[in-house]
């Protein structure tokens, strides 16, 4: 099932929550919108759900081509699941599941024995087999979002859609349902869209990932393409971390910091002031005696090698700090200290005008 | 520590033994004074019986009602904005502020066969006032309050996405009212049931001037106790007055075990 | 407009159709008229159904000012007693745990369980000519029952509750480390009590007050039990509407009715400006809440 919807506009009062979105789902995949608090995307999924309806003037919201722009959320056939489960507190766990299917009109229910089935199936799928008959206060809380999801997959709905699915998770359990979430998706091809202010989980559970910013999409793309490729100032400044430095540019080179860096081929060119994002891991660093002609010195302010990457921080020689983030075998390599001198260079950025 | 704790609780359990225990003492010492075939007699006289019953069964109906009103005026007062909306916020808390005897008289007035209502349910042959009817009118007007502002939090509190997460699994929503928001409230009603039924065993000052006060037919427990106390026959009183205590706090206790039943159900966490 | 509100796009899919809802609302407004509003009407609508003059003539009678002077005495004297207990009672319910806490704040509220009839019949039963200390008393000619005492302890009886109880669930939601902090600045308990607990709960009192207040001026049950109707001796205003009334004196009935009527509407609005006042204290984030502040829960009510 592919979605697609063209110039959402929702505004609520005087805010405009939603300011003219369009986006792409294809069919089969696991969509991450990722942005700030009040960006707008849980609201972009209670568009797509029916849970809110957008103005008017909005354009159409197309499940397989057929617009459901009008429809009301009964009759979407969406799978929702809640930020905080949304429960039925006085339902049995079965109950919970079978809910969707009971509800339907006489015409179309299944039969009592097909419920049980198709319910204990899905019990099954998430591992929930032995906990029928349990209430959801008997649960914990992985369990629970668990249940809900199974509640949400028994409509076989035409898309599965997630509020912050793992937020009020603990740490742990959070991986765990992560990757599980991951396999279900491989294994059943649903297609789906959560919602998630973590950037991490975005990257480590999504096939693409959009970015809203203020009511608007800023960018879809893989994770790849919007990490190392943001295509707005916005977004290289709210996935992971950047060192930011007003520059000047003109025909052939651009100038930030200490350094004057030649613009690669493919880079938009133009002479006037930037912002230069430079990206931690972006950069080279150097004993100071084999530095390259780029290379300005730099002296090490802190180092801190607990983790994967080892971080540094690093003052230029005019004192502007600089963040830096190499390999643990790199820093092997060079066996830095604090206090020691390095010289760096940057090996890729990015400008904004 | 905090000082004053012994000077404090000193005081408190003293006022509350001479206002509250010793007048309670008095009355089970009266009413023990009976022996206990007397006391079963005392109950079992006709016109006894038939004010216990009366009260009983006007209470329970009248706190139904409520429940059924109280959860249509708790609801639109929370879910709903119209104009008056607060007016009539205010206005529910009106038999709880409004002396008794006041209530008594109002509704009698109104409701009377030349009343302002009375009149125009007097040619359809429907008389309220000075009949049972007249009775449960004031004990649902007593006891609304107590079910409105029992409901009134607990519909504030329901979680929007149980409703929405039923509406996204395609229930309609009379269907998602029975099946989802109903089990929530359920508790509130109960409570909010058994506070204007406690209530309205024991009313006294609203009813007396509605009810005609007909002994076997519009005579209330309440009255009846005035009635006994008023030919000197305290024990005769005070074992009404156990009765209808007894009732009360059963509807009470009955109701307390069911919330704790409940909310075991629905465990410590609820969100 | 048309029943097919479900239909429209615009609407909440957790709302019900605009017609359920205009039906609804409705049925809220015509209940409230026919069972509230109406009544309270017609108090006003009566008592004035003469004109001004004979109202005013009503309730400038002796007898009605005799009684009103008699309320305004027995809630002078029932309300500062239950304001001193209540707040002896809150600061050992209210800032301390111990066993028997569940208890005796249970037996606080259980006068609200009690028929004010039987409120009444228990002051007889031990002030009465036959009560368990009417006669000593009698023989130091001190009579409790058909005279003002009684109505002042039966009052108190009733009342006591209001003031207590909302001071004792204000305490219990404050932590007690201001006070701490007076002590160890070298306060006595008593100062510590006056400057620090007192101000901190003073809304809840006031919330507490009005009610017992309201309740006070209006009991008739216990007072009409304990009172014996002494015209213009032992009757309170409620027992002297219900004399009027009984009298065929409508108009005189209704009038003192609505002196009581329009105190009722004065406690209402009372408590309508202390909780939106509370709402607004709370909006701000103070963490004080209190009695006063919540939307009230219908066992305040009591």
């Amino acid at each position: 099932m592919s979605v697609h919807a063209e110039r959402l506009t929702k505004t609520f009062g005087a805010t405009r929550a939603l300011d003219s979105v369009s986006i792409e789902v294809e069919s089969g995949s696991l969509v991450a919108l990722l942005g700030p608090s009040g960006s707008g995307k849980t609201t972009l999924l209670r568009v797509l759900a029916g849970l809110e309806f957008a103005d008017p003037a909005s354009g159409p919201i197309l499940f397989d081509g057929e617009d459901v722009a009008r429809l009301s959320v009964r009759e979407r056939r969406v799978g929702f699941v809640f930020q905080h489960y949304a429960l039925f507190k006085h339902l049995s766990v079965f109950e919970n599941v079978a809910f969707g299917l009971r509800a339907r009109p006489r015409r179309t229910r299944p039969p009592r024995a097909e419920i049980r089935r198709r319910v204990g199936e899905l019990l099954e799928r998430v591992q929930l087999q032995d906990l029928g008959e349990r209430l959801p206060s008997q649960l914990s809380g992985g369990q629970r979002q668990r249940v809900a999801l199974a509640r949400a997959l028994a409509i076989e709905p035409r898309v599965l859609l997630l509020d912050e699915p793992f937020g009020a998770l603990d740490a742990q359990v959070r991986t765990e349902l992560r990757r599980w979430l991951v396999r279900l998706h491989e294994d059943l091809h649903f297609t789906s869209l959560f919602v998630t202010h973590d950037q991490a989980e975005a990257m480590e559970v999504a096939d693409r990932v959009a970015i809203l910013e203020q009511g608007r999409v800023a960018q879809v793309g893989t994770p790849e393409e919007i990490y190392y490729a943001p295509a707005t100032e916005f977004v290289a400044s709210f996935l992971g971390e950047a060192n930011r430095f007003q520059g000047a540019m003109d025909a052939t080179h651009v100038a930030f910091g200490p350094w004057r860096m030649p613009i690669p081929e493919d880079a938009p060119r133009g002479a006037g002031p930037v912002r230069v994002y430079l990206r931690p891991q972006d950069v080279e660093v150097e004993r100071p005696e084999a530095s390259s002609p780029a290379s300005t010195p730099a002296r090490i302010v802190r180092l801190h090698a607990a983790g994967p990457a080892v971080r540094l921080e690093l003052a230029l020689s005019d004192g502007t700090p600089l963040w830096v983030e190499i390999s643990q075998r790199r820093q092997a390599a060079l066996a830095l200290r604090e206090g020691a001198r390095v010289g760096v260079h940057p090996r890729a950025w990015r400008t904004y005008r | 520590m905090l000082p004053g704790f012994g000077l404090t609780l000193g005081c408190t359990v003293t006022y509350l033994s001479l206002i509250l225990l010793l007048p309670l003492a008095a009355l089970c010492a009266q009413a023990a004074s009976l022996t206990w075939a007397q006391f079963v007699e005392t109950l079992a006289e006709p016109r006894v019986l038939a004010a216990l019953r009366l009260s009983l069964g006007a209470s329970a109906l009248a706190a139904a009602i409520d429940c059924v009103f109280g959860s249509i005026v708790a609801w639109t007062l929370v879910r709903y904005d119209f104009p008056g909306r607060r007016l009539a916020d205010a206005l529910v808390d009106l038999p709880f502020a409004l002396p008794t005897a006041v209530s008594g008289i109002a509704l009698t007035a109104v409701y009377a066969p030349n009343g302002w209502i009375g009149s125009l349910l007097a040619p359809l042959g429907w008389q309220v006032a000075f009949r049972p009817a007249g009775i449960v009118l004031a004990l649902a007007f007593i006891g609304l309050p107590f079910v409105v502002r029992t409901l009134q939090p607990a519909i504030a509190d329901l979680e929007r996405g149980l409703e929405e997460a039923a509406a996204s699994l395609g229930a309609s929503r009379t269907r998602t009212l029975v099946a989802v928001v109903a089990p929530g409230l359920l508790p509130a009603l109960l409570t909010g049931f058994a506070l204007a039924f406690a209530r309205a065993v024991g009313e006294y000052g609203s009813v007396v001037f509605i009810s005609g006060n007909m002994p076997l037919e519009t005579e209330i427990a309440a009255l009846l106790v005035v009635t006994k106390l008023e030919q000197y026959d305290y024990a005769g009183a005070s074992a009404i007055a156990v009765a209808m205590l007894v009732l009360s706090f059963a509807a009470l206790i009955l109701v307390h075990a069911a919330q704790r039943l409940a909310s075991r159900r629905a465990g410590s966490a609820v969100r | 407009m048309s029943a097919q509100g479900s239909q429209r796009p615009s609407q909440s899919p957790i709302a019900e159709p605009a017609w359920v809802r205009r039906l609804l609302v409705g049925l809220t407004l015509v209940f409230l008229s026919l069972v509230v509003f109406v009544p309270l009407a017609a108090v006003f609508a009566e008592a004035f159904r003469k004109g001004p003059g004979a109202w005013w003539r009503a309730i400038s009678d002796g007898e009605t000012l005799s009684a009103v002077r008699l309320t305004l005495f027995v809630t002078a004297s029932a309300v500062p007693l239950n304001v001193a207990f209540g707040l002896v009672a809150a600061w050992a319910l209210g800032k301390f745990r111990f066993r028997g806490r569940g208890l005796l704040v249970a037996l606080v509220d259980l006068p609200l369980s009690i028929s004010p009839v039987v409120a009444g019949l228990v002051f007889v039963l031990l002030f009465g000519a036959r009560g368990w200390f009417g006669p000593a008393l009698r023989e130091h000619g001190i009579q409790v029952i058909f005279a003002t005492p009684g109505l002042v302890i039966a009052t108190v009886f009733v009342t006591f509750p209001y003031v207590a109880r909302e001071l004792i669930s204000h305490l219990e939601e404050q932590r007690t480390d201001a006070e701490q902090a007076a002590l160890s600045l070298g306060a006595t308990g008593w100062t510590t009590f006056w400057r620090v607990t007192l101000p901190s709960c003073k809304w809840a009192l006031l919330y507490g007050v009005i009610l017992c207040n309201a309740r006070a001026m209006g009991e008739f049950g216990a007072v009409s039990v304990v009172s014996g109707h002494v015209r213009g001796e032992t009757n309170t205003l409620p027992l002297q509407v219900e004399i009027l009334y009984n009298e065929y004196d409508f108009v005189a009935a209704f009038a003192a009715a609505s002196l009581l009527a329009l105190l009722a509407l004065v406690t209402l609005l009372a408590k309508t400006l202390l909780e939106a006042h509370e709402a607004r204290t709370a909006a701000r984030g103070s963490g004080s809440s209190g009695g006063a502040g919540r939307s009230p829960t219908a066992k305040e009510l009591r």
